[in-house]
């Protein structure tokens, strides 16, 4: 599953967040040889990772880090407007607090498959334009490679260039990349279709509750989610019950999970009960999730 | 500088067949001196052989002397493209020959391009995903390396490969249309619509409903009705039987 990690339960993934920036200069100083993005303490970190920026993170059992990507608000300092601000020839990066940016796509482990054989960007691309559309985000720019970007032909996206293909880098012995900045229109009918395409059936988003997370690969609607992490900015204390009602409602044994039903549909009753809305974990109910595979 | 591609993005939209397309190609390589354009499916472009073009100024001297003594077995570009994961970045046909060594034959085809007036050209590989490659070609008397005429070369090949790959995919939907429609031989054939007809062929061609659905340019749900209308009116309680009911009742032939 997909975790989402913004600044209302960044205090849930420090390690993990920790793990993604060494992973990142692992992947883009040292295996891609980004020179530029190299820090001393080995942690690749950039004028873009800030409290704004949302990461997208595929993570194993063990909270261990398979793939991710981020996403920073276009109302700020972004990848077009400041590093590659020449290239949008074609057209301008929208800016607007429905138009995001997306940048640092990696992938650490790329045979790892899911449960139903899906790789790890199908769940990650996904999970990405599931959050997108909950949020009401019209687009996602960002520069990329051409040839990620041919490969989008397959793909029933509204995919835009807004600038030619050009050569970057390629000083103090980093390598020559050839890129350009695109967009992609982001609206309900393309999450729809690129799900039928890939055969995705399920939500992909997982509750995102850090170490806490049940482990069980169950994806929950995005506005679930949502709604649990708001919950939770007012109510971090409740963390515990929340994760175990999930766990319990995901449990394959349907006893466990009439048992959780029930002890939430009771403290709902309870008109004694002031400072706990139990409204919020019911909406993480059976109906919500699906026990089959992703 | 970015006039011409500007206009070429509004344009190509309101563009519906290949021969439109190429006519729309043909401004831009006008404005570059282009003499040569050509876009080729490599492999995997389902509705195409390998190695057919999919548009551009094929029927030229220079295409046809190349298909009449059948280059594209040896030509460098081809085996180049062919054999090598490479990152989609375009080269120009002199980088090749200086990063390569060619055999005799290779050379030959570089010469007798340079003495039909193609003294340089551009090769833009387009890698659709690992099984699907096309390549474009272009190719003129005074063409110049210049990154941003690459990188404009570049955009209008993509974007017409796309259209290109749009257009000829919608097409071969519309083949695969039976068409021997109201001769079929048994009545229950008859009294299916034209579009069950079609939904029928395609999962006879070992398409899934998804598959279908994004051929046809409709959502699943209406695949999957058009596929339990076409269980009940042929009495079958599966797909399978359907198509198995289709062959048997001629309905292919």
């Amino acid at each position: 599953m997909i975790h989402v990690i913004d600044k209302v339960n960044r205090h849930l993934y420090l390690s993990v967040l920790e793990e993604m920036f060494q992973l990142r200069h692992e992947i883009f100083v040292k295996e891609r040889g980004w020179k530029k993005l190299a820090k001393p303490d080995g942690f690749e970190i950039d004028q873009f990772d800030t409290e704004e920026t949302t990461y997208f993170l595929k993570l194993d059992p063990d909270m261990h880090i398979i793939g991710g990507m981020r996403m920073c608000p276009t109302v700020g300092p972004t990848q077009l407007n400041t590093i590659f601000k020449d290239s949008c020839v074609l057209a301008d990066q929208p800016v607007g607090p429905e138009h995001y940016e997306w940048s640092r796509y990696f992938i650490k482990d790329t045979k790892y498959r899911s449960a139903s054989g899906k790789p790890v960007f199908y769940e990650l691309y996904t999970g990405i334009l599931e959050y997108a559309v909950a949020m009401g985000i019209r687009s996602l720019s960002g520069f990329i490679e051409t040839v990620a970007y041919n490969q989008g032909a397959n793909m029933p996206w509204d995919f835009k260039q807004l600038g030619i293909p050009t050569e970057f880098g390629g000083t103090n012995g980093e390598p020559v990349g050839y890129g350009m900045p695109t967009i992609l229109a982001v609206d309900n009918t393309m999450l729809r279709k690129t799900k039928i395409l890939w055969r995705m059936r399920k939500p992909v988003l997982s509750l995102s509750l850090g170490e806490y997370t049940p482990v069980s690969e169950v994806g929950f609607k995005p506005e679930v989610m949502m709604a649990v992490q708001e919950f939770l900015a007012d109510h971090p204390e409740h963390i515990e019950f929340v994760a175990s009602y999930a766990a319990a409602i995901q449990n394959v044994d349907p006893t466990v999970r009439n048992a959780a039903q029930n002890t939430v549909a009771d403290l709902m009753d309870d008109s004694s009960i002031t400072e706990f809305s139990a409204a919020i974990v019911d909406r993480i109910n059976a109906s919500q999730i699906s026990m089959a595979m992703q | 500088m970015f006039t011409a591609v500007k206009n070429f993005l509004d344009e190509i939209n309101t563009v519906s067949s290949v021969r439109e397309l190429e006519a729309l190609v043909q401004v831009v390589m006008n404005q570059y001196d282009i003499q040569h354009f050509i876009c080729t499916n490599m492999y995997g472009l389902e509705c195409l052989s390998d190695r057919k073009p999919m548009f551009g100024n094929w029927d030229t001297p220079w295409v046809n002397h190349y298909i009449s003594n059948g280059y594209y077995l040896e030509d460098a570009i081809a085996q180049h493209d062919n054999g090598i994961d490479n990152d989609g970045r375009p080269y120009y046909w002199s980088e090749l020959m200086a990063q390569k060594d060619l055999a005799k034959n290779q050379y030959q085809i570089f010469r007798e391009a340079w003495e039909a007036d193609l003294r340089e050209g551009l090769v833009i590989p387009l890698r659709v995903s690992a099984r699907e490659l096309a390549l474009v070609s272009m190719a003129g008397r005074n063409f110049k390396q210049n990154p941003e005429v690459r990188g404009i070369l570049h955009t209008i090949a993509m974007q017409a490969h796309r259209k290109a790959r749009d257009i000829l995919l919608k097409e071969y939907g519309q083949r695969l249309m039976p068409d021997r429609l109201g001769r079929v031989p048994h009545p229950d054939m008859s009294t299916l619509t034209p579009t069950e007809l079609n939904v029928l062929k395609f999962l006879a061609e070992d398409k899934s409903p998804g598959d279908i659905a994004i051929i046809t340019g409709v959502s699943i749900n209406t695949i999957n009705r058009h596929s339990a209308n076409i269980k009940q009116k042929l009495g079958v309680r599966s797909l399978y039987g359907a198509v198995a009911k289709a062959i048997r009742y001629g309905l292919f032939h």
